[in-house]
């Protein structure tokens, strides 16, 4: 090998370390909302770098890493999944309280998540973009390869639908209580 | 701009807000106090969205990445492929190289895995020691409690198979005669784990995957390894 070779080399392994060390814990939330469960966040992560360091030569642009990431994992999970895709109604809700150390216990919380849970995933995905790291509609429905209304539309139908599970819960609270 | 209008993009984008928007909502308290609901939903969101991330998951990301990199020794298929089309199938067989250590492994856990289950309390150093004699290997009593050991035949060669306790995680640990360059990290429906190059061959650290996901082999691995010596015998 050259020297030149190995100093590329180098620089590569240096460049996919710093993505990996910056956007590990990200792309892992982003597929436990994707996939539902642990064990398959962690496989999505790991084979989303995989791919990653195969073609990082294509990415030019280290602003738009996480995109590009997420985006890999996006098309890891459709691929991977597509058929057994995690329903979460199937969940009985044992197994999510069953992990205690993984969440904020509160109560209220716990509802969210739960709500969350029984969201469809093309609610559920942008909500997760905005919320969390703070995409714009333009930039998700760049991602998503879908007009900016169609977002729009999903992301407001979304919280309507947190917001009423949430609502439903608090009446049945105070009818509990009465 | 009117209520309407205001609230639809106050539930599409919360924190973006035009001119006008701003205006409505200085003037209408309806959906001021609407705007005041919404950001609090996002920030009960942002808390029920924060799933903790298993720790040490960028390391392991890293080292199957350079494990994936540096092309392993060929599998026991591709020498049943190249001896089936030399037509000495049948007589090279127990020439054959082993398939990979990971697969060995898993396959041994997964049919041992109803003796091993449910054993409690320390076995005692005396079990531990005469085990480890048979892979050459001793101990400096710092293994902890070990609840299960055993020498067993995985694949042709003897290994010492423990079951040991730690931090409130249950672990195998197992003592393979056969040399690795590099760390080998591997996972199955049922187990992850580490193998490293040890003094004595090799050391396998492995627990079931439904144990906490943050474990951290390396540690491990380096723990145990300083455990168990080459014996001097
Ligand atoms: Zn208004």
């Amino acid at each position: 090998m050259s020297d030149k070779v190995i100093t590329n080399m180098a620089t590569k392994e240096s460049r996919y370390e710093k993505l990996v060390t910056a956007y590990s814990p990200w792309l892992y939330r982003y597929a436990y909302w994707l996939s539902g469960e642990k064990t398959a966040s962690e496989d999505l992560v790991q084979e989303t770098f995989l791919r990653a360091w195969r073609f990082l030569d294509s990415l030019k642009d280290e602003g738009s890493a996480k995109s590009w990431l997420t985006t890999i994992l996006r098309r890891e999970n459709a691929r991977k999944y597509e058929r057994k895709q995690f329903k979460y109604s199937d969940v009985d809700t044992d197994s999510i309280s069953m992990e205690p150390t993984e969440f904020d216990a509160r109560p209220e919380v716990s509802a969210l998540r739960i709500a969350l849970k029984g969201l469809p995933g093309k609610y559920r995905e942008p909500l997760v973009l905005q919320v969390l790291e703070g995409y714009r509609l333009d930039e998700i429905a760049l991602m998503f390869e879908l007009p900016r209304n169609t977002v729009a539309t999903r992301l407001h139908r979304a919280r309507q639908k947190l917001r009423a599970v949430l609502q439903d819960d608090e009446e049945i609270k105070q009818w509990e209580y009465r | 701009m009117n209520c309407l209008e205001f609230r639809i993009l106050k539930l599409a984008e919360p924190y973006r807000a035009s001119e006008e928007a701003v205006l409505h909502a200085s003037e209408c308290p309806g959906c001021s106090s609407f705007k005041q609901e919404i950001h609090e939903l996002d920030d009960s969101l942002r808390t029920a969205f924060s799933v903790k991330v298993p720790e040490g998951l960028a390391a392991k990301v890293l080292l199957n990445q350079s494990l994936k990199d540096n092309p392993r020794r060929p599998t026991r298929r591709y020498w049943l492929s190249l001896a089936a089309s030399f037509l000495v199938a049948i007589t090279m067989m127990p020439f054959l190289p082993m398939q990979s250590l990971d697969a060995e492994i898993i396959t041994h856990l997964d049919h041992e895995v109803h003796q091993v289950h449910g054993k409690s309390g320390d076995i005692g150093s005396g079990e531990v020691r005469n085990v480890l004699l048979a892979v050459s290997g001793e101990t400096n009593g710092s293994l902890g409690t070990v609840t299960y050991a055993s020498k067993c035949l995985m694949n042709g060669q003897l290994v010492a198979h423990f079951v040991v306790e730690n931090g409130g995680e249950t672990y195998t640990l197992m003592l393979i005669p056969e040399k690795i360059d590099s760390p080998l990290p591997f996972q199955s429906e049922r187990w992850q784990g580490l193998v490293i190059p040890h003094s004595v061959g090799s050391l396998a650290i492995i627990a079931t995957r439904q144990a906490e996901s943050s474990l951290d082999f390396l540690r491990l691995a380096e723990q145990y390894s300083q455990s168990i010596n080459h014996s001097t015998i």
